[in-house]
């Protein structure tokens, strides 16, 4: 049970990875970005190939961290100035094409079939705990997703850079009144929603293989964590990307493999019938 | 006036109709009569592939193997002075992906025939309306057991195994070789595993062996904490998992991760490289299937050493995995489809095609007594009948050993 609890957690702190850098995105600019998938493929990519090059973590978690502040600061400058008088659902539809343009992208370049990368730091290792056996990856990337969600968190509150992106979250013009530079919080949103996914990407590659569509496959999770855990929620979006991550494992073991992902999306249902704001959420996000 | 248009408009439906009656038809040439897709210079031939998706890696492969194989025999003056034009749909590895592709190249693309290179999901689904028409259709790849039941006289398979055929062997090896006497699957949901789970249950369970548990997972999956699990708690001796390489390789990974360490089996499908570059040094004992050629696509010696080098000057950069038991598969049956044109000699019509297709014995494309001596040898026989279209039903067991797969001894 351990195992599959730790197991499940780890897969849900992916969830919440991609959830996080969502949400991040969402609550400051509005934008609801379908390449967060893209991005985390782009980071996957980034530490297969620079793990061929280089051994040293820290350098392999640079340069994946830096594919994602790249990749974000495009999508800042692109949906920013290309798209400044588009609607809503236009900007939504531009975030879904150059999804679609990244993974073909991809698809020409590497082909679908899957590569292989060792654990980030810790290689193919397992531990036993109890009479379990989990890969030290899993313990790492749960460790790490905690981590990362508990850190913008409390940088969000603490911080004056995360109370002024929380101000232009909030409302974007009473906050560029007051004096808080409005496009570089946004960037700033774009690029940390990049890194997030970028890690994630870092993460999930040793667990799954690294091919095109490694994004696409929780992008959709990540919106469901996202959604349990409340659209404005950063601390949420880990929460319920962890809860969604047991669901499934739990709901494999009881119902069975096949339906796991009726089981999410029906727990998801379920929670925004009962509780519209997601679990943590607070109020219904309406941009100003 | 109303009258000469009424003349005028009966004239253009009457010329419609006969247009579009003969357009489906063999014309006659002098002494040829030659079928849709059929001209003095060329025959067009569809081929239906997976390039994206999950079934790419079969796809890609087997696009390499075609293009390999045409490219030989139009290098070589074509068949009977035709070339083959080769017109490529990508089924995307999906059903709906499947049934588009196939339309295309029977409705669109006019070919004379489709050589069938996709996977099953995305070949299934296209069969009614193959059966439903006049397109002759040679499967290569898909190993559901509904390619060729219904029994149709214009579908016929060559070098994969149905799973009505490969099941009773592969349970064989489970239980006698194996000695498994609790045995758990593990299945994706793709549609030849689904297909085979139906057959190999029934079958460990008519040699009174127990199933210990199936475990299911959706193809693409990346986790199976849950499933594996599952699979520890039933306690089996023997461990099958049905899917497609990359799903096989993360669940063989996953389980011996979680400490499964007994006698694990993939289907046939696995027995590709790609299964032992994701799984790693995991993969040392990995025992799978192989019915794609006499040689292991990487023996390079003999005829196998000389088809890897031909291919390898003529493909310099190919994909990921590629050349793989698709590519060889596929090559092998470019060649039973040249043989069958060659020998309608100058009827070449999609009756007298399948007619031909039908007699051939044996059949390997650059052995002895075939049309095309300057092919490779790489194939298994291939034999058909008027009423039996499978052509091949060799298999061998293999096991991973030192990062090579092994005839199982």
């Amino acid at each position: 049970m351990i195992s599959l609890v730790i197991g499940g957690m780890a897969n849900g702190a992916i969830y919440g990875l991609v959830a996080l850098g969502i949400v991040l995105i969402f609550r400051t600019t509005g934008v609801v970005n379908f390449a967060q998938s893209e991005f985390l493929m782009a980071g996957a990519y980034a530490y297969l190939l620079v793990s061929l090059v280089q051994s040293n973590s820290l350098v392999q978690l640079v340069i994946v961290a830096a594919v994602g502040v790249a990749l974000g600061m495009v999508f800042f400058l692109v949906i920013r100035y290309l798209f400044k008088q588009a609607e809503e659902l236009q900007v939504l539809i531009a975030t879904l094409a150059m999804s679609i343009i990244l993974l073909n992208l991809a698809r020409v370049v590497f082909t679908d079939t899957p590569s292989r990368v060792s654990g980030w730091v810790f290689g193919d290792r397992t531990v036993a705990i109890g009479s379990s056996i989990v890969t030290v990856n899993s313990l790492l990337v749960l460790a790490g997703g905690l981590t990362v969600a508990f850190v913008i968190h409390f940088w969000l509150r603490f911080t004056d850079t995360g109370r002024a992106m929380r101000a232009v979250a909030e409302n974007r013009q009473h906050a560029a009144l007051s004096g808080i530079p409005v496009s570089r919080m946004l960037a700033i949103s774009w690029i940390l929603g990049g890194i997030m996914a970028a890690l994630g990407g870092l993460l999930l590659a040793p667990a799954v293989g690294v091919y095109p569509n490694v994004g696409q496959d929780v992008l959709f999770k990540g919106f469901v964590a996202a959604t349990l855990g409340g659209f404005d929620s950063v601390f949420g979006a880990m929460v319920g990307g962890v809860l969604l991550g047991v669901i499934e494992v739990l709901g494999v073991v009881f119902v069975g493999g096949d339906v796991k992902d009726v089981i999410s999306f029906g727990v998801l249902l379920l929670v925004l019938l009962a509780r519209p704001t997601g679990l943590l959420g607070r109020m219904a996000v309406r941009r100003t | 006036m109303w009258a000469s248009r009424r003349i005028s408009a009966v004239v253009a439906v009457a010329a419609t109709l006969l247009i579009a009656a003969c357009g489906g038809q063999s014309t006659n040439q002098g002494s040829s009569t030659l079928g849709p897709g059929v001209t003095k210079d060329q025959i067009t031939i569809g081929l239906q592939v997976d390039l994206t998706g999950g079934g790419s890696l079969v796809g890609q492969g087997t696009k390499y193997g075609v293009e390999m194989a045409v490219a030989e025999i139009n290098k070589h003056g074509g068949v009977n002075g035709r070339k083959i034009n080769l017109v490529i749909e990508d089924a995307a590895s999906t059903p709906d992906g499947g049934v588009l592709a196939v339309r295309k190249l029977a409705q669109q693309d006019n070919v004379f025939a489709i050589f069938g290179g996709s996977i099953s999901s995305s070949t299934v689904s296209a069969l009614t309306f193959i059966r439903s028409g006049d397109v002759p259709y040679y499967a290569s790849i898909p190993s559901d057991p509904r390619v060729l039941n219904p029994f149709s006289k214009l579908i016929f398979e060559g070098a994969a195994l149905p799973q009505t055929t490969v099941v009773p062997d592969e349970v064989d090896f489970l239980t006698k070789t194996l000695g498994g006497k609790n045995i758990a699957l593990m299945v994706s949901s793709d549609a030849y595993a689904i297909a085979a789970k139906g057959l190999i249950v029934p079958e460990i369970e008519k040699r009174g062996v127990k199933v210990a548990t199936v475990q299911t997972f959706n193809a693409g999956d990346t986790d199976f904490t849950g499933q594996i699990a599952a699979i520890k708690k039933a306690n089996p001796d023997v461990m099958m998992t049905i899917a497609l390489p990359a799903d096989g390789a993360r669940v063989l990974v996953q389980a011996r991760r979680a400490g499964i360490n007994i006698p694990m089996v993939g289907d046939s499908a696995q027995a590709d490289n790609q299964t032992i570059r994701l799984a790693g040094t995991v993969s040392e004992g990995y025992y799978t299937f192989w019915f794609s050629s006499p040689q292991f696509i990487d023996d390079r010696t003999g005829e196998m050493g000389k088809w890897r080098d031909a291919f390898a000057a003529q493909f310099p950069n190919p994909p990921t995995g590629v050349p793989n038991q698709w590519t060889l598969q596929s090559y092998a049956d470019v060649y039973v489809v040249a043989e069958a044109l060659k020998k309608c000699g100058s009827t070449v019509t999609r009756d007298n095609f399948v007619k031909q297709l039908e007699t051939l014995k044996d059949y390997v494309g650059g052995k002895p007594g075939s049309s095309f001596s300057y092919a490779h040898p790489i194939g298994l026989p291939r034999t058909f009948t008027a009423t039996d279209h499978q052509g091949s039903r060799l298999l061998v067991p293999v096991v991973i050993k030192n990062g090579e797969f092994k005839a199982v001894t």
